[in-house]
């Protein structure tokens, strides 16, 4: 019960209204209040050139630098991640440290924060989550910060080396820390309890653990990404309930999405070629390949569900030009293509 | 390329000496001007002369003046800078300091910015390679090369000491003192020796441009540098035919390596540390077997050091310590035979043994050996001069542990040729090809995750047309020289980072195919304004459209490659006259992109850069003394050559030199 009501809101903070009712009655194809699509790109490492498109599903018309446009200056270096609170956009920028937080109608900043530690030292966020009342950011800086949207207050407490992948269950932030080849990787999930905001246990998963996703159930799935040397990458899931690990063999990806119990993972890479596939997070097994048109898409990068429609969002990105986007039907329909949308699209996210 | 040395030249121009029936190797002139013009590949030089006038302290801050480079220049004095000549890449451009090529075995690139001008006599940039075949094998086996000649010991009125002593004092906290000495022992003897400390803050202010509306004022930081570099060589000659030298050197520097200027958080990413320490010994010889028969050897020993320290690796919990060592044993034997008397073929085998050690773990710790032959023949006359040559490469790659990577064989011929239609006029046609490759460094073969044992050397085939032309005259204009070649190149099999698992490692490919084509254009005049002015002048013009070809069907394809100007080049000028020396240098470039995607948001801006200098010479008791002021970037610009690494704004440097 909770955890169902908890998954509504969810929803009502991510999406618009409408979407709670709908849900699980209507059939998906229907008319939708989806409108546009933000698209975060990180640009390239320190070229300090991210910028956030906007993509106009009614008018087809795109605008790529939107943020530069209204604001006069640019996002910054290596926007990382980005999410809807209400009527808001919070985008974390990696390289610069900080946090935008921008009106969804007019693109406008409402606000810069530096993502600083009590010295001044740059914190380095790459990632963030929200649960209605407060955004949740992981950071390189080995830390979670809790910000009050109302007020931007915050605090922040350590977790394990380089936090990265967040997730909110039941109370709890599940926390991907990944470590570093200098450090040594890491293999585990930081469980934070978020009535008192501290660590309340450690998962062990597999080596380097980044990516993290939540099905309707509650259940974590977690993108381990090995040590790119001898140790290949891995997934696990994570049954909340009793906080133990699964590993879920055949899986190597960079990038997990789910709705509802169906989950997208982006696995592949050079010079085989990328892919996305779908996988169901009740059997646990990969059902088949997202695309069944024989559209191809080349180096994909990041992946987002409409939760609306059931539409799958697929960018691509090799660094070098401005990666595309891509709409897939949940059937694996290509339902339309935006070209170059900017370098390294990371994040989408629905208007 | 000459300026100064012109006057030197046009003085002596009456009476040339052909030396064709006097050395082995038949080379009919030596006078810069003439060298330059009778080349069948393109050389560009600076005299010492020029380099004092030219606004500059390193050798990569007068490079800049030569046609078709790019110089990456990561800003301030201490910011790395390395060469690439006509867009292959600074892999294919090889240093060689006094004869002995400067190797890396780790990254490959030579951070010239190390070099002080305070001891060259002679820099010169040679696309393909030197006319003088009678040279180590490693000399042939680079697409470009950088020659920095030192000065030699040479004594005016049976003096057996000369000396230089410098101070250089400017803004960015610079100071600068440095002494050069050498000593005549005995008829065949000499000495030199020579240290140079160099000690700069670096720290300047720079305008930060957020966008179209907001900008901040910011200061540059962890620009700090400080060098020393100590020298001394030991010059044998008998004056007939046996020539030799030994030279040790010592550099040490620290540096602090300023980030990119990160927007919103620019005092981050500047807390990285520089050490090198480089310690080489090498010696030289050559004597003549018979007046056909010649025979040269080199050898040297080189090791050096680098530390990379990051005290706040990944915001400040961690320290990130690397260091590398390198070390190199080489030495190389060439034979010089003039079978007539306009044909020289050279044969000349090199060996050399490289390694690499770190303190990282896992570290395969990669050595290898590396034996280079060539066969070269040169036939000259006056008005032909013909060089055709074929380089052997073979390597034996092996590691500690782990497996090691490929061995290498190649086969590398050239072929140039230049040609003067008409006696009377000193007009000349030149052509050369060449076709040579980079081989893969230990960085591309066994870094951590990226490395890829299997690469392939990068291929890159050179053809260049030119002309040049030169004439001296008795009115005012005394001498004007101009050369205009042009060229295509391409680079195949091309190492290139791609993104590989995942996207978060990125691995070493043979990938890229890049096709360049250019023209290089190079004038010099000097002039008798008055029995006391003479001014001398030159300009360089590099036109560039270097373009990826690596996939068709990729959205890169035919687009320009980062960082490669379609125009550019610069100027210098300098007034000589009784009462004060003045000296105008400029280096600009047009637009250019930073991404290999051309839209005009990755597009960089044009800029140019001028300098001035005011110098005067007096003779005191002690000595010719020498006051000089520059001023530096005089319209404060705070131009990029590496996007988000500003340049200093307007600076301020004195020197005051004495010569006893």
């Amino acid at each position: 019960m909770k955890k169902n009501l908890f998954a509504c809101l969810l929803l009502l903070a991510t999406t618009l209204f409408v979407a709670c009712e709908k849900e699980s009655s209507t059939p998906i194809e229907e008319i939708t209040p989806t409108t546009g699509l933000f698209i975060l790109n990180e640009g390239l490492w320190h070229q300090s050139n991210s910028t956030l498109a906007f993509y106009n599903l009614e008018t087809k018309k795109d605008e790529k630098d939107l943020f530069s446009l209204v604001n006069g200056r640019t996002l910054g270096d290596t926007a990382n991640d980005m999410i809807k609170v209400d009527n808001r956009l919070f985008i974390v920028v990696n390289e610069s440290s900080t946090l935008e937080v921008v009106d969804i109608e007019t693109g406008k900043s409402i606000r810069q924060i530096k993502l600083t530690d009590e010295n001044g030292k740059p914190r380095m966020p790459r990632q963030i989550v929200q649960d209605g009342k407060y955004v949740y950011i992981t950071a390189f800086d080995h830390t979670v910060t809790r910000l009050n949207i109302s007020d931007f207050s915050s605090q922040s407490i350590k977790v394990g080396l380089n936090a990265e992948g967040i997730e909110v269950v039941n109370g709890k932030l599940y926390v991907a820390c990944s470590g570093d080849w200098n450090a040594g990787y890491d293999n585990k999930l930081y469980v934070v309890d978020i009535a008192s905001f501290s660590v309340e246990r450690t998962i062990e998963v597999g080596l380097n653990p980044s990516m993290i996703a939540k099905d309707k159930d509650g259940d974590v799935y977690v993108l381990c990404m090995g040590n790119f040397y001898d140790v290949t990458g891995s997934f696990y899931r994570i049954d909340t309930k009793t906080n133990t690990a699964t590993k879920i063999d055949g899986i190597v990806g960079s990038e997990v999405e789910i709705k509802d119990h169906t989950a997208y993972i982006i696995q592949g890479a050079y010079p085989t070629p990328g892919k996305v596939v779908v996988f169901d997070c009740k059997s646990d097994k990969v059902l088949r390949d997202l695309v069944t048109d024989g559209t191809e898409v080349d180096s994909p990068y990041a992946l987002s569900i409409d939760q609306f429609n059931g539409n799958v969002y697929v960018t691509t990105s090799t660094y070098l030009e401005p990666g595309d986007l891509y709409c897939f039907s949940a059937e694996g329909k290509l339902q339309y293509k935006v070209e170059e949308v900017g370098i390294g699209p990371n994040t989408i996210v629905t208007k | 390329m000459l300026a100064v040395a012109l006057i030197a030249n046009s003085l002596s121009a009456q009476h040339l000496t052909d030396s064709l029936h006097k050395l082995p190797e038949v080379v009919v002139t030596e006078h810069a001007s003439q060298k330059h013009v009778r080349s069948t590949a393109p050389i560009q030089q600076l005299n010492a002369t020029t380099l004092t006038k030219l606004n500059a302290i390193h050798v990569s801050d007068a490079v800049k003046h030569f046609s078709g480079v790019i110089v990456k220049d990561y800003g301030g004095i201490g910011g790395l800078k390395t060469l690439s000549v006509r867009n292959m890449g600074a892999n294919h451009t090889a240093i060689s300091y006094d004869g002995v090529a400067v190797t890396d075995i780790q990254n490959g690139q030579i951070d010239i910015g190390r070099f002080s001008l305070q001891n060259v006599e002679m820099l010169s940039l040679n696309n393909g390679q030197n006319d003088q075949i009678f040279q180590a094998a490693r000399l042939f086996a680079s697409a470009s090369v950088l020659t920095i000649q030192t000065k030699r010991p040479s004594f005016a009125n049976n003096k057996t000491m000369e000396g230089t002593a410098v101070l250089k004092v400017g803004s960015l906290g610079l100071i600068s003192p440095s002494v050069a000495t050498s000593f005549r022992l005995n008829d065949n003897w000499s000495l030199s020796a020579s240290a140079e400390w160099l000690k700069a803050k670096g720290d300047y202010r720079y305008t930060l441009q957020y966008g179209a509306d907001s900008a901040s004022v910011e200061k540059r930081n962890n620009t700090d540098v400080e060098n020393l570099l100590v020298e001394s060589a030991l010059f044998y000659t008998n004056h007939k035919q046996a020539k030799a030298h030994a030279r040790i050197y010592y550099y040490q520097s620290e540096r602090g390596l300023p980030g990119a200027t990160v927007f919103y958080n620019t005092q981050y990413n500047n807390k990285q540390r520089l050490f090198d320490n480089t310690f080489f010994v090498q010696g030289y010889a050559e004597n003549a077997i018979s007046p056909t028969l010649k025979w040269q050897a080199n050898a040297k020993y080189n090791a050096a050091r680098v530390r990379y320290l990051d005290p706040e690796f990944l915001s400040g919990e961690q320290v990130l310590d690397e260091r590398f060592n390198q070390n190199e044993w080489y030495g190389s034997f060439a034979m010089l035979y003039r079978p007539i008397a306009n044909l020289s073929v050279n044969v000349a085998t090199d060996l050399s043994h490289g390694r690499l050690t770190s303190n990282r773990t896992p570290f395969d710790t990669p050595s290898r050996w590396l034996s280079q032959s060539v066969v070269a023949g040169k036939y000259v006359t006056e008005q032909l001069t013909v060089i055709a040559n074929m380089l052997y490469t073979q390597t034996f790659e092996s590691v500690k542990q782990g497996t090691p990577a490929n061995n290498q064989q190649k086969w590398s011929p050239y072929i140039s040729f230049s040609v003067q239609p008409w006696q009377s006029l000193d007009l000349r046609f030149r052509a050369f090809y060449k076709n040579i490759f980079r081989l893969p460094t230990f960085n591309d073969l066994y870094y951590p995750s990226t490395g890829k044992r299997t690469l392939l050397p990068e291929d890159v085939n050179q053809l260049n047309l030119g002309v040049s032309y030169t004439a001296s005259f008795p009115h005012r204009i005394k001498h004007i020289m101009i050369s205009a070649d042009a060229y295509h190149n391409n680079v195949s099999n091309k190492i290139v980072a791609y993104p590989d698992n995942n996207l978060f490692i990125w691995s070493m490919y043979n990938l890229g195919k890049v096709s360049i084509n250019g023209m290089d254009v190079n004038a010099e005049m000097l002039a008798q304004l008055s029995s006391q002015i003479t001014l001398s002048a030159g300009a360089t013009y590099s036109l560039q459209d270097a373009r990826d070809k690596t996939n068709p069907t990729s959205a890169l394809y035919n687009h320009k490659i980062p960082y490669s100007p379609l125009h550019a080049g610069s100027g210098r000028l300098s007034l000589a006259t009784p009462w004060v020396d003045f000296g105008y240098s400029v280096v600009w470039s047009g637009k250019r992109y930073y991404m290999g995607y051309n839209k005009p948001q990755y597009e960089m801006m044009a800029y140019a850069d001028h300098n001035i200098t005011l110098a005067k010479d007096w003779t005191t008791s002690l000595g010719r003394v020498t006051l000089s002021a520059e001023v530096l970037n005089i319209l404060n610009n705070n131009y990029q050559l590496v996007r988000n690494y500003p340049m200093p704004g307007r600076s301020y440097r004195t020197s005051i030199s004495i010569h006893f």
